[in-house]
Formats: structure tokens, sequence, C-alpha cells
């Protein structure tokens, strides 16, 4: 069993995923043992990937009577699992919390549809320098990272809305309250993605194929050197720092990362969309991150999946209420009015009764034999 | 340059009158920081509140003007209160984290709870006495002096209460320190329910003297405005607001007139200014202006 | 041997009151060195100095040669200097392993990149990461605890993890602040034992410590400070002796 970082190397952490105690590696091969090891570790990638392989052919079906465009919705899901597992990676797993990544998201959808529109670029060359800009933008203002707790996220706050603001007001750049239009459609060379019969189709397996890697790449990085790292920082600053741990540059990286995840989930929103003006970008659309990271679950992969699910359709859900119901009350026709009604209860909620979120305190059911509720009136011994 | 001059007296006027709303709406923040810790992300809230509650009351229900703003900053009062009972009570002992997120929500909630009952983008909250009047190279609403006489007698109201009762010695004493308040028989709990009404109340009135308009989108500006002015005058210092929200008032209309007049720039970036101001000031005062800073504890 | 850690007049105060005062003194390699002192006395704020985490006003502490007075608390970690904390900070929510594999952090170079795309070099590390933890849970006898939360640990073993811990940023010099506080009398002898194993192993120990039976009974020299100030320096018998200690502690008999 000595390390050849196959078979024999077993998973130090899920990233909040519950695993099966049976870790008997037996008297396989070797390369039948590290394909063990493999579905072991990625039985839960496994599973999500053939979901989503199989999702359209019966999606279609069910949608209309459902009276949700499901694949059109999913693509949305998507690209917010985009966005939401890097801003988790900065405020599950590092515990620095950003309530300005809007501003990312927004940069890295207009610097895509500028160059677009502006230098001709192709989306496949424009997105990934959405993501550098986005990274390039997140180093830049790195130094709020000095703040701790909610000097951070009022500085964040702060950043967001000032982002918001130039967006608005450079107009001989953005187009400002108009916005921008005719951003062209996905394609990759030899290969169009968002024109033809079945563009919905073709933007979902590839927003889906682009989450996927992105889960699969922080996914092992919670694991590593760099995961431990941040969860250390994050319970323990001090005891980190101590321990050999460059805290401060360990947070910017976070932070960048989560900014380059950010603008990579704006650059496609972008080209799937056609179109953007500032007031996509604003405070809603970073609490809604935040809201996906909190519901799905901190310090948890899978969370900003289930996060950005639930989170996405819940107003799809509401919009196709009437279909189900024939009639509803009239204060149920406009949802965008109270939308914020239903994040805020959720938000309050989770953080009273669910601190950890769905997946992780499921995780921990299963992994510390824990409820996954928590009771905020119950009597503690020692106040 | 010039003309930027000629409009200095207005935007002095300009300047204080948006300060008075930024003193009330920061010593809410400091208020409820120094009894609890918690940075309340929904202070801006309760000023939406008292903007919409006394357009509720004297416009959609008639009552007098004076009647209408005393209820309603009553009955924002009670929000808070009522939000420390359902939330912070319950998280009192959560980390920072949680309480941002569960404040952020409740901003969320509130704003939306706003909305559902008062949608349009703005209500037209009565002044108490409409009109204007000129001063050198100026013209003030007489609003302003309302303004300007409610602040004060809200400052004076806050300061009376912390240094003549016995709630606001207690409070006091939970800011320096927690554990010590307790072990002296200081109900902490209870301060903290304290603070909250009285943040909301002060928020109310911020919200009232933000006259003529008030709509359910505002609570985030005058939030962000509001900490950015606890921040400027050190955080935690209740009277240290007075000279942060006077500060900022006067910046926010002085720095975009300068822009706007000599350099040709776009007043639209207003919005920018306090953001801007208050990360540089958390980044490089953090203890603010006055000092009594509290950079987070390790 | 050279001294393998060198303190010069260290001073630091706190809003005008000196916490620790024009202190010196000099380690030599693999002792165990305890400092005792009442409380107050500074020791906490000496290792908080030494490892970083506040800034001394004045003097100098020169760690095998070089000055660490300054530098970032990461950086005199990957120096040699590892540290326990007097109210015992491990990463509660990570386990066991995840607690002493942040330990062994500086000791592997891969990156984020590296790790999250999981290159050979990044794997290989991470199998030795693996591996070596549970030799330094071996050293405290925590081996079986490896996969249980940290902080599902009972007290004393979460002592014992940080020591675990500390150890494996592999260290010259191991500070170790009241690692007996709270322990019973078997946890304590145990602790003892591990202490002098640790000793054994090339590791300097510098020990604050009440516990006076056993300061005296695994130290070779004793420091003592007394508001902020060495007030003496020797083997536990010429300090023990010391008219000077026994006034600082108001009378109470060392060793009692």
């Amino acid at each position: 069993m000595e390390g050849d970082g196959k078979g024999a190397r077993r998973v130090p952490r899920d990233g909040g995923v519950p695993r099966g105690t049976g870790d008997t590696p037996g008297r396989f091969s070797s390369s039948a043992r590290s394909l063990l090891s493999i579905i072991r570790s990625y039985h839960l990638f496994l599973g999500l990937g053939v979901f989503l392989a199989l999702f359209p052919l019966w999606a279609d079906r069910i949608s209309r009577p459902l009276g949700i465009p499901l694949v059109m919705v999913m693509r949305l899901v998507g690209i917010y699992t985009i966005a939401a597992v890097g801003l988790n990676l900065l405020i599950g797993y590092a515990g620095q919390v950003s309530l300005g990544h809007a501003a990312f998201f927004g940069v890295g959808a207009y610097t895509s549809a500028l160059l677009c529109l502006k230098a001709h670029f192709p989306p496949w060359l424009g997105i990934p320098a959405a993501v550098a800009v986005s990274a390039v933008l997140g180093f830049t203002v790195a130094p709020v990272l000095r703040l701790k707790g909610h000097y951070l996220a009022m500085a964040t706050l702060g950043l967001g809305m000032v982002f918001f603001v130039f967006m608005r007001e450079m107009t001989w750049l953005t187009g400002g309250n108009d916005g921008l239009r005719n951003i062209p459609a996905l394609y990759l060379p030899g290969l169009a993605i968002g024109e033809g019969r079945d563009y919905l189709r073709k933007e979902y397996f590839f927003i889906w194929i682009i989450a996927l890697l992105v889960l699969l790449f922080c996914h092992n990085l919670v694991r590593s050197r760099s995961g431990r790292a941040m969860l250390a920082l994050h319970q323990s600053e001090v005891a980190a720092e101590v321990m050999g741990v460059d805290v401060s540059w360990e947070k910017i990286k976070a932070f960048v990362l989560s900014a380059a995840l950010a603008g990579l989930a704006g650059g496609i929103f972008a080209h799937i969309q056609g179109y953007i003006d500032p007031n996509l970008f604003t405070i809603v659309l970073s609490i809604q991150l935040v809201t996906m990271v909190v519901v799905g679950g901190m310090e948890s992969i899978w969370g900003a999946v289930a996060g950005a699910g639930v989170i996405t359709f819940i107003p799809k859900v509401v919009e196709a209420l009437p279909k189900w119901l024939g009639e509803v009350p009239h204060w149920l026709e406009k949802y965008s009015n109270y939308e914020g009604i239903i994040y805020g209860l959720i938000l309050v909620l989770t953080m009273v009764f669910m601190p950890k979120g769905i997946t992780r305190g499921l995780a921990d059911m299963v992994r510390y034999r824990r409820s996954p509720f928590v009771n905020p009136w119950r009597k503690k011994a020692l106040e | 340059m010039l003309d930027f001059l000629r409009n200095f007296p207005q935007y002095l006027a300009n300047g204080m009158a948006n300060g008075c709303l930024y003193i009330l709406v920061a010593m809410g923040f400091n208020i409820i920081y120094n009894s609890t810790g918690i940075i309340n992300f929904a202070q801006g809230e309760f000023s939406m509140f008292g903007g919409l509650f006394t357009y509720a009351l004297a416009v959609s229900a008639g009552l007098p003007i004076p009647l209408a703003a005393l209820l309603a900053v009553l009955a924002t009062g009670a929000v808070g209160g009522a939000m420390e009972r359902l939330m912070i009570h319950p998280l009192r002992r959560a980390g920072v984290l949680t309480a941002i997120i569960a404040t952020v929500g409740a901003s969320i909630f509130f704003k939306s709870l706003g909305r559902v009952f008062w949608p349009s983008e703005a209500y037209k909250v009565p002044e108490f006495t409409p009109g204007t009047f000129r001063l050198p190279g100026a013209t003030v609403s007489k609003q302003f002096l309302w303004v300007t006489g409610l602040t004060v007698v809200c400052v004076a109201l806050v300061y009376l209460f912390f240094s003549r009762t016995r709630a606001g010695k207690a409070m006091r004493a939970c800011s320096v320190n927690r554990q010590a308040a307790t072990l002296v028989g200081i109900n902490v709990s209870r301060m903290s329910l304290y603070s909250f009404v009285l943040a909301a109340a002060l928020g109310g009135a911020a919200g009232l003297i933000n006259a003529p308009f008030a709509s359910y989108g505002m609570g985030l500006e005058i939030g962000i405005k509001g900490f950015t002015a606890s921040v400027v005058g050190g955080l935690g210092n209740t009277f240290g607001a007075v000279v942060g929200g006077l500060v900022l008032g006067l910046l926010e209309e002085l720095i975009p007139g300068f822009l706007n007049v000599v350099l040709g720039v776009s007043t639209g970036y207003k919005g920018a200014v306090s953001a801007i101001i208050l990360i540089a000031v958390l980044l490089f005062r953090p203890q603010g202006l006055l000092g009594r800073g509290i950079a987070e504890k390790v | 041997m050279e001294d393998i850690l060198v303190v010069e007049g260290l001073t630091k105060t706190f809003g005008g009151l000196a916490a620790v005062k024009e202190v010196s003194f000099r380690v030599r390699p693999n002792v165990i060195k305890a400092i005792i002192g009442p409380n107050g006395a500074g020791k906490t704020t000496l290792f908080d100095l030494l490892t970083g985490l506040y800034r001394a006003d004045r003097g100098r502490a020169i760690f095998q040669g070089k000055e660490i007075l300054g530098l970032q608390p990461h950086r005199i970690a990957a120096l040699g200097i590892a540290r326990t904390f007097q109210t015992v900070r491990v990463f509660p929510e990570m386990t066991v392993r995840e607690n002493v594999m942040v330990g062994l952090h500086h000791r592997a170079r891969a990156g984020m990149f590296a790790s999250a795309l999981r290159f050979p070099r990044a794997r290989r590390e991470e199998a030795w990461m693996w591996e070596e933890s549970l030799a330094y849970l071996d050293m405290v006898g925590l081996e079986m605890q490896a996969e249980n939360r940290a902080g599902s640990l009972p007290f004393g073993q979460q002592r014992l993890l940080e020591v675990a811990r500390a150890l494996a940023t592999a260290p010259r010099l191991l500070l170790l602040d009241e690692p007996a506080a709270g322990l019973n009398d078997y946890e304590t002898r145990e602790l003892g034992e591990i202490i002098k194993r640790i000793r054994d192993g090339g590791v300097t120990v510098l020990l604050v410590e009440h516990d006076m039976a056993l300061v005296m009974s695994i130290s070779e020299e004793v420091l003592v400070l007394d508001h902020g100030e060495v007030i003496s320096e020797g083997t536990p018998e010429e300090v023990r002796n010391d008219p000077r200690v026994i006034e600082a502690y108001l009378g109470t008999e060392i060793g009692a």
C-alpha cells in the first residue's frame, strides 16, 4: 500500500460527501484497483454526469405539461453552478464573505461580449479572456481581504456597487443602461452551438461539460494542500499562520479563483442571453449567488450544484404555478415582487435551523451522526 | 472652477441635509454593534420602513403628519425588536459569517415586503412645512430646518438615554465587555433587544426625514452610506457618527460636484463615491477619523 | 554546540504596560527548557513574539543564526519554530488527520493547479502527507482517532493533537504553552514522556507550564519570569532554591 498515488491512496476529504466505509482494496490487479478507486472517489460525478446526459431525453417530454422549459432552465443552473462553486471556495471553505461577486460575473459578461462585438473575437476566445480579466480584477481588489468578517462583507458590497456604477456610466464602452445587444451565440471552431433547431440542447451540453470540469477541479482542489489551508484559516487564522500557512496569500488565491469562475460564468451567460445590461449584475445577483452557496451548503462542492438548482428553479416553479393550479391569488402573479421574500426567508431560516446547508448537513449526518438541523433555542451549559 | 465655487453654498446645504440622515443611520449601526458585535445589514431597511410607514399613515390613512411620523418611528422600532427576537436572539452564539448572512437575508426580506405593499418606485412623503427659502448662494427647503432639528433632538435623546438611564448605562457596559456585563447582572440579551429597537427607531426617523420620497429600494443605499458614516466616525463610537455623517454628507456633494463642474465627469458616478470612501477608510484608517477604531479581534 | 535561540533585550508593551521587559536568554539545542512564572508574567506574550503574532517593540531574537523578529508567522514556522496554544486551537471541523496535514503544509510544494489537476507530483506529495500524518499521530497516540472530527475529541486529546500538528511542521524548536493544563495526573505523566521523546528526537523544547512537578521532572533548564522580567535562570535545583523565585510566588512552595 505504499503511495503510488493510485489504488492505495485513500481520500482524506470528500468535500462534504458521504462516503462508504468499505475501504478494502482487496486482491485485485493494480489497474482494476485504480479503476475501482476512481469510481469510488468520483461516483457522484459519474452519477451526475449520467443523469445530465440522459436528462434532455425525457426533459422535453415533461417540460410542456410542467410549464417549465427544463433544458433551458438547466442551462442557467449550469452557469450559476460555475459561479457558486467558486464563491463556495471563498465563503464556505476559506470563510471570507463576498457580497460583491456579481461584479466579476458582470465584468466577465461585458469582457466577452465587448471583445466579440467590437474586436470581432470568436466567443471561444472571448470567454477565456473574460476569465482572465475577472481574475486580474479580482487580484487588483484583493487588498480588501485584509479586512475581516463584517468589514470584508461591507467592503465587497461597496465594490459591487462601484463596479455597477461604472458599468452603467461608462456608456461609451458598455452602452450604459441600454446595454449591449446582438452578442454572438456560442460556437467552437467547426461547431455551432448556439444556433440551429437544437441550440438549447447544445448549449446545455456545452455548459454542463464546463460545469462538470469546474466541479472536478474544485473537488480535487479542496481535498488537496490548498483546500486544507483554506479550511484551516477559516477555523483559526492564528493557528494556520503558526503552522506555516501563508494566510493572506491563500485568501488571495481563493478570491482570485472565485472571481475567475464568476467571470467564466458571466462570459458564457452573455453569449447564451445575447443581451446584457448593468441591471443584471446588481447586488441582487451577488445575493443570489451567496444564497446558492448558503442553501446548498457551505464547505461543499455539491452544495453549489444543489444551491444553484434550488435557487434557479424556485422562480420558474412559482411562474408555472398558475398553470398547475388554474388560478392563483393575484399577489402571486408578479413573482419579481416577492422573490426577495423567498430569498430572504431562505437565508434567514437556513442560518437559524441548518447553518451548514442541505448537502453539508446531510453529509455530517452520515459522517458524524449529527442531526442536520440545529435547535437555536436549546440552552447550552455555557453561555 | 468658478461655477464650482458659486455652487459651493448649495453643496454645503445639500450635504448637511444628507449628513443628518447618515448620522441617524450610523448611530443605529453603532448601537447594535456595541451591544451585540453585529453589523446589521438590514439597517437601511429600517429607514425604508420609516418612510413607507409615514406615507401609509399620513397619506393613505390621512393622519396628521406629526402623529404619523411618531407612529411610524415606533412601528419601525417594533420591527427592529421583532427581528432581534426572531432571528438575532436564536443566533446569538453563531459565528460572524452566520450573522452576516442572516442579516443580509433579513434585509432582502424587508425590502421585498416593502415592495409587496408599496410596489411603486417612489412615494411622496409630505414635507412637514412645504416651501423653500433662500440663503446667500443656496436655495434651501423648509424641510431642511426640520431635518436638522429632528436630528439634533434624536442625538440629544440618545445622549440622554446613554448617560442618564439605567438601560443606557447597562448598554454601555455591554459595549465595553459583554462577559463582564453578564457577571455584574446585566441582562445582555435584553440589551441586545433594546439596541435593535433603538437602532430601528433611529433608522425609521432617518427614513421619514428622507422626504420627499420613500421607496422599497432605498434601504441598500442608505444602509451602505450610514455604515460608511459610522466607519468614518469610528465604528462603535456612537457620537463619532455625528462627525462621520456630516463629513460623508459633505464629501458626497463636493466630490461629484467638483468632478462634474470642473472636469465634466457625469454625475451618475455619485453613487460610487460613498462606496469608494468606505473602502478607502476601511483599508487605510480603520479606526475612523476620531479613533476608537476597532480592528476586528484575532 | 551553538545556541539554537538567542533572545536579547526583548520588550513588548501594551498601552504603556510592559508585558515583556528586556528579556534575554539563550536556549541550547536538544534540551527541554521550562519558562515558569506567576500568571501575567508574560510567558504567552513571549511565545507570541517569538512566533511573529505580535511585533516586538525592541530587542532581538536570533534563531539558528537568523533574526526572526519582524518576520511573518508563516515564515518563522518555515524556519523551524512551531508552537501549541494555551487555549486549544485545533481546527475543530477538520478530521484529526487533516489537522496534522495542515502542519505538513509548508513542507509540500504542490500549487493550486497542480493539486486540482492531479499532476503526478502533487499526487505523490498528497500520498506522502497522508502517510506521514499518521506517523505524527502515532507519536502522541492518536492514530486510532485519525478520521474523527477534531472538535469531537476530549480536551486532553485535543492538546495532544496540537502537539502532533506542531511536530508535523518539522520544527527545530517547539514552544509548548501550558500543555498540561486541564490534563489529569495520568495524562500529564504521559505528556511528560512524549515531551522527552520529542527532545530525544532532536527537537529543542521551550515549555511554559504551571505544573511544577512536570516542569521539575523533565526540564534541564528553567527560566523564571515575573512581571515580564527574567528573575532567575538555571537548573531546576538552582531555581527552586532561588529566594527571588520563592518571593515571586508569594511564598507558595515550588514543587509542592
